[in-house]
Parts: structure tokens; sequence; C-alpha cells
């Protein structure tokens, strides 16, 4: 078991490389000059311990810490309060909040955070594409405005340990890596 | 003369807001200033000072803006201000402002519509500005008409009022810093009552921008028109489309200014090579 999640997990890194080598040159330079100077955490939500698809939400994870990403899963965290407030108060500290909307307590936390503002513009959830007629659905992207083309994907191929909303995830994190930077960066010459 | 025309715009424009009884509100006029630029600038900048030594001690309470075109967050000492409400005391400026409907739908609208109403404020501050929305430090609410009268209350006693004056329109104008309570009092139930009636533009739509031109895609498109000088806009698309690359980073790239069209061509942009700047210094020395 163990080697064939490594095996996945360089068939996603392959993949993000081919998808760089496509790019400008000068892109996967910016890539690792940010990684070291830029430290983005990042909190995890999908399926929890006893789903079926719950290592790969952790290969996922394990993608992200390669490439210098600190993760955090809610598992984690010890604290008291109800689970809807821990939650907030760990996603409130964080820098981006990834979900993968694929059980019904990932689904809840999506909404649950999407109705807060200052928890909103961290949030991006990813979404099946066979579950797209549901109620979820319709709530995160017809009210919410939470899903966009490139946040759906399929749990079919998923399942499969296909590579497309690994490489979504990471496209992502390292737009909010490099956004990050550019921020920093900013700041100083801004004074 | 001069302090009497002063009372009489003054009592005018409260007037305009509907305050009657101005005698019972026992208003002290911190400062005035004409409709001159450099007027406006030091009220303005003794306003923001004002309130930055009292966030400095305590919350300074609700702290609402009613603008036209917040022309306010332009200004790098206001955004300081805001910045340390949210850090101080977690709460946040609320600026409400006109807003037509259309330019509400996205990041790239809005940044459209800023860089058209703030004349020569230079692209990093409007970037910087959406980082201030985007991260949540202050609220903006849009209204589909311009609001009559504008001013700002803060702090339980402060007022930041200006002469009724055209929009759109010279944005110099007759500006008064106020201090009474029940001045405040009153023109905070007034801003609340208009910010009920406001469209509450969430972060996220301001982060979404950010994100985007920051992306791997965004990157790429600035790099490759920086070393091309330009691309047929066409050519660009399809390669786009080739590598599965959505054309929001184009688009929102465009509206920042940092991209051009130029008949069946695109380019890089002056402020679109100094943007690149900051994620690698030395790439002009590389070239």
């Amino acid at each position: 078991m163990k080697s064939e999640v490594q095996d996945i997990l360089k068939k996603w890194e392959a993949q993000i490389d081919t998808c760089l080598e496509q790019l400008h040159p000068q892109v996967r330079k910016f890539r690792e000059q940010i990684k070291r100077e830029t430290v983005v955490t990042i909190w995890l939500g999908g399926p929890g311990r006893d789903h079926k698809l719950f290592f790969l939400r952790n290969l996922v994870g394990e993608l992200l810490k390669k490439d210098n990403f600190k993760i955090f899963f809610s598992e984690d965290f010890l604290g008291g309060g109800d689970l809807a407030s821990k939650e907030i108060e760990e996603v409130e500290a964080l820098d981006l909040t990834i979900i993968l909307s694929i059980t019904p307590g990932a689904s809840a936390e999506a909404i649950e955070f999407a109705y807060l503002p200052h928890i909103r513009h961290k949030l991006w959830v990813y979404f099946p594409e066979e579950y797209k007629n549901g109620y979820v659905f319709r709530s995160l992207f017809g009210r919410h405005r939470l899903i966009a083309a490139d946040s759906l994907f399929s749990l079919k191929n998923f399942e499969q340990y296909d590579s497309e909303l690994a490489v979504k995830i990471w496209n992502r994190a390292t737009s909010c890596r490099n956004n990050l930077y550019r921020k920093k960066k900013m700041e100083k010459l801004l004074g | 003369m001069e302090s009497g025309h002063k009372m009489d715009k003054l009592g005018e424009t409260l007037e305009e807001l509907g305050i009657k009884d101005v005698a019972s509100l026992e208003i002290e006029i911190r400062s005035h200033s004409g409709a001159n630029e450099q007027g406006n600038k030091q009220l303005y900048e003794e306003a923001n000072k004002t309130l930055l030594s009292i966030v400095e001690e305590r919350n300074p309470g609700e702290c609402i803006h009613i603008t036209g075109e917040m022309r306010a967050f332009a200004d790098r000492l206001h955004r300081l201000v805001c910045r340390k409400i949210w850090e101080r005391h977690k709460s946040r400026f609320n600026m409400v402002c006109y807003l037509p409907r259309a330019r509400r739908i996205a990041g790239r609208e809005i940044l459209k519509w800023n860089r058209q109403n703030w004349e020569d404020t230079p692209w990093m501050d409007h970037l910087n500005v959406f980082d201030l929305l985007g991260d949540a430090v202050a609220n903006l609410y849009a209204l589909q008409d311009t609001e009559k009268m504008h001013y700002s209350v803060f702090a339980d006693k402060y007022v930041l009022l200006q002469a009724k004056h055209p929009h759109p329109g010279p944005h110099v104008k007759e500006v008064w810093l106020l201090e009474s309570r029940p001045l405040n009092k009153m023109l905070v139930s007034k801003a609340k009552e208009i910010i009920s009636r406001g469209y509450y533009i969430p972060p996220s739509v301001f982060k979404e921008l950010t994100l985007t031109i920051s992306s791997p895609t965004a990157l790429h498109i600035l790099l490759s028109l920086y070393d091309k000088k330009k691309i047929m806009k066409e050519e660009l698309f399809h390669q786009l489309k080739g590598l599965k690359l959505s054309k929001n980073s184009y688009m929102d790239l465009e509206s920042a200014g940092f991209i051009e069209e130029v008949g069946n061509f695109v380019q890089v942009t002056k402020q679109g090579e100094d943007y690149l700047e900051l994620f690698c210094e030395r790439k002009k020395d590389e070239k």
C-alpha cells in the first residue's frame, strides 16, 4: 500500500512538472525562489478519517507539503467548544482554506464557512461534477459564487488517482503563495 | 467675512442633511478647507491622524464613510488607519460608495472603475486597495445611486463633512472636520440606514483578482509578452486554450493595466513590467 501511495504522489508531481514545462521557464524559477521565502498555511478539509477517500485527502496534503506549504487538517487541532466554532477559529488564523466537498460533513463545512464574510475570502471549494444536480452545488455555486469552472473535478477519476484535482489544488495554492509574496514586496515599497 | 461665509455654508450643508437646530448640537469646527486640492489634502490628513491617534488608545467605535467613488481608499494614510483599526480592535472601517450593478460582478470591473475615477493613482495603490478589501480589513457597500451628501463619522464625536458637490465632477470641495457628539450620533444613525440599503461586496471579489494576477498563468502571460514585446491576441488565446488555461488571468491583467491590446496585438505595459519586477527583482538585468 505504501509504495502504491508513493506512486500516486509521483504521478501527480510529474503532472505538475509537465504543466510547468509548458509555461515560460521563468515561472519555474519564480516558484523555486518564492517557495524558499514564503510559507503559506492551508487548512485542508475533506473526507474524514473513516472515509475511504481520506487517504487521498491526506495525499493531496502530502503533495503540498513537499512543495513547502504548511498543511493543517481539522483533526490536527485539539480544543474545546463546538466543532464549528473550533474550525472557524482555525481557519481564521491560516492563509487559505481548501475543502474537498465530497462528503456531507465537508459540504456542511463549506456552506457554513461560506456564510462568514471574514472566512469566505480564504475559502476555495472543490466540487465533484457528479454532484452538480444537488442542493449543495446550487448553494455554493448560485448563492455563494464559490464554485468556478476550475473548482469542478471528476470524482470517478479522483477515485482512480487521476491528477486533475491535485494539479488544480496545487495551482490555487501556488497562486496564493505568489500573491502573499507579492503583497509583502509591495508593502515594503509602499512603506 | 471669511468666518461668516464658513458658518453660512456649514449651516446650509447641515440643512441639506436634514439637520436643523444646529445651535443645540454644540458643534466645534476643528478645521475647515475651501474647495482646493491642498486644503482638502491637509484636512483629510488631519482627520486621518486624529483617527489614528485614537485607534492607538481605544476602539474608535462606528467608522463609516458615505462617499461617491471611494477615492479615500487611494490615500495611503487612510488605508493605514483602516489596517490599524482592524489589527488593534478587530473592527472594520465601512465605506459606502456609488457603484453601478454591472461593476459589482467581478473584481476586474471594480478595478477598471477605480482606475477610471482615481486619476494619477499609481497601480500599486490600486492593488493595495484590493489587498485591503480582499483581506476583509474594511467593508465596502455599493449603492445604485450617488448619495446627495457625503461625510465620515468616527470615534463617537467626529464628523468629516463635505459640502454638496456634483458627481461626476472635480473632486475638490469645501470640507469641515467637526467635533460634536450629538451630530456624530445623528449621522451614524443616517449612515447605518444607508448601509442597510447598500449591497455588501464580499472580500472574495477582491481577493480573487489578486490571486488570478499572481497565478502561474498570469506570470506566463506577462513573461511571454515581456520577451516577445508583443503577441497576436488570437495566438495567445490559442496558446492558453492549448494549455487548458483560463482566460481570466488575461482579462484581470488587462483590467489592472498590466497588459494592453494594440490592434490585433497584445503587449505588456510599463506598469506590467514593474509588477513583474515584484516577483523577480533581477528580471531586467537578466534580459
